[in-house]
């Protein structure tokens, strides 16, 4: 043979010296925030545009935030607190930052479909200790609860923290955790889990290919690649792209006349089977109840309830009017019951739109900038009322 | 059929290396220890490109096969 053969000392030395360099680089990407500006997470960088942010990613956008003398307040919950209808510059959660002042510094965290016990949550319990002054604050729809370690479509960022040894010993989690990967019908899942996060935890590949997918080139498909010209675009050149709901060139999207009765059944019905009529008013079911404080004492470690806002919002008036009055009797006790039991479960709760009109929604339940910035106006005041509370500034 | 006459200026002998034979580059022959260098360095590359195609795979893999839509309830 003419040409040299391969000298297998040589290739594993490449191959081990290659994963090693690939390994450091992924580390040091992953705990540089690469998002200058950074505002949210948008549909181009969220697992709907098949890009993964990473515990490390996240946490290395705090504290690029975020300074050592400020109050880190991470938002996190789902699409309202993510700021549909809302353009990134007139986003709800950069009118708190104002009003909240340079003391405190405002991350949003928040994922559309996320619920409290995701993302935002787990970033904040990593960084339980780099911020220790901390608030976290998410939402979340009345009388719903969801397992402790977060919704599948977003569970892959609790289960980096989880396998890394990031999140705090929570013994209702634990055990929650551990019937769900011993549990047979996933084990295929908890084998995958298992092999991907202890390699990503050696090799930081996911850091490592975020960083080139976000600066550089992305190579995933999705529907944000589907046009040969924009395959590989990096994420970074996408733009964030919700509208403004309060731009009357959508006045005619919001309310869609056909859509009433599905949204207005949506907005009522739960509440239907879970509370019975008494002479003293709407009375929540004793099952439903217990559920309910149940899983809520159990979305947060106990450790860090007290410094967890969660938000409990009401539906757009234009569907609330089109209610019976008992509906919107029971609509009432609904809101009210919920942020009683978040609270019983040791977290601060408190209800927001009370008084908004139907322009401050771009639908049933997300808010336009208009509601936005009521958000912010009745949010701020709780958040320093936390701090004040946990002694922050003393 | 006339026997080939040996030739009157045989290629030099070939020196015995660890699995290496002397190649020919524009009629002149390459020395061993260039084979030997090249041989090393095609394997460091191949090396490196093993774990560059590694380390993608498994990431890779690690991403749901269904995609995640989101729709507003």
């Amino acid at each position: 043979m003419s040409w040299p053969p391969i000298r297998p000392g040589w290739f594993f030395f490449g191959l081990a010296l290659g994963l090693v360099t690939l390994g450091w680089l992924g580390r040091y990407v992953g705990r540089t925030d690469y998002h200058p500006g950074f505002v949210r997470f948008n549909q181009a960088i969220s697992p709907e545009g098949n890009y993964f942010p990473t515990v490390d990613e996240m946490c290395a956008i705090a504290r690029g935030c975020c300074r050592p003398d400020q109050v880190l307040v991470v938002v996190g919950g789902n699409s309202i607190l993510y700021g549909v209808w809302q353009m990134q510059q007139e986003v709800w959660t950069g009118r708190l930052q104002e009003l909240l002042g340079p003391r405190y510094c405002v991350v949003n965290f928040a994922f559309r479909g996320a619920v409290p016990a995701d993302c935002g949550a787990v970033v904040a319990e990593a960084l339980r200790d780099d911020f220790p002054r901390q608030i976290y604050i998410a939402n979340e729809a009345p009388l719903t609860g969801e397992d402790a370690f977060g919704s599948a479509p977003y569970r892959f960022v609790f289960w980096q923290a989880y396998f890394s040894g990031r999140t705090l010993p929570f013994a209702p989690r634990d055990r929650q955790v551990r019937r769900y990967l011993s549990d047979r019908a996933h084990w295929n899942e908890a084998f995958e889990l298992i092999f991907k996060e202890e390699t990503d935890r050696v090799l930081h590949d996911t850091d490592f290919w975020n960083w080139v997918g976000f600066r550089h080139f992305f190579t995933v498909v999705s529907r944000y690649s589907l046009e040969p010209e924009r395959r590989f675009l990096p994420r970074s050149e996408f733009p964030d792209d919700e509208v403004d709901g309060n731009d009357p060139k959508w006045e005619g999207v919001h309310y869609p006349p056909a859509a009433d009765a599905l949204e207005t059944n949506l907005v009522f019905a739960g509440a239907r089977l879970a509370y019975d009529p008494t002479p003293h008013g709407w009375r929540l079911k004793p099952a439903f109840h217990d559920d309910m404080l149940r899983t809520f004492g159990e979305a947060i470690p106990d450790r860090l309830k007290a410094r967890t806002l969660i938000l409990l919002g009401r539906n757009s008036p234009h569907y609330w009017n089109l209610g019976s009055p008992e509906d919107q009797d029971r609509g009432v006790a609904v809101i009210r019951d919920s942020v009683q039991l978040w609270r019983r479960a040791g977290y601060a709760a408190i209800e927001y739109g009370r008084g908004y009109s139907a322009e401050d929604y771009g639908d049933r339940a997300h808010l336009a900038p208009s509601g936005g910035r009521k958000l912010a106006a009745e949010v701020a005041p709780e958040v320093r009322a936390i701090a004040e509370r946990l002694g922050y500034f003393k | 059929m006339s026997e080939e006459a040996p030739s009157a200026n045989p290629d030099p002998p070939v020196p015995a290396l660890s699995g290496l034979q002397p190649g020919v580059k524009d009629g002149r022959p390459v020395s061993a220890g260039n084979g030997r260098f090249l041989s090393a360095l095609l394997s460091f590359a191949a090396g490196l490109a093993a774990a560059l195609i590694i380390d993608y795979l498994l990431y890779r893999v690690g991403l749901p096969s269904k995609p995640f839509i989101y729709v507003a309830f």
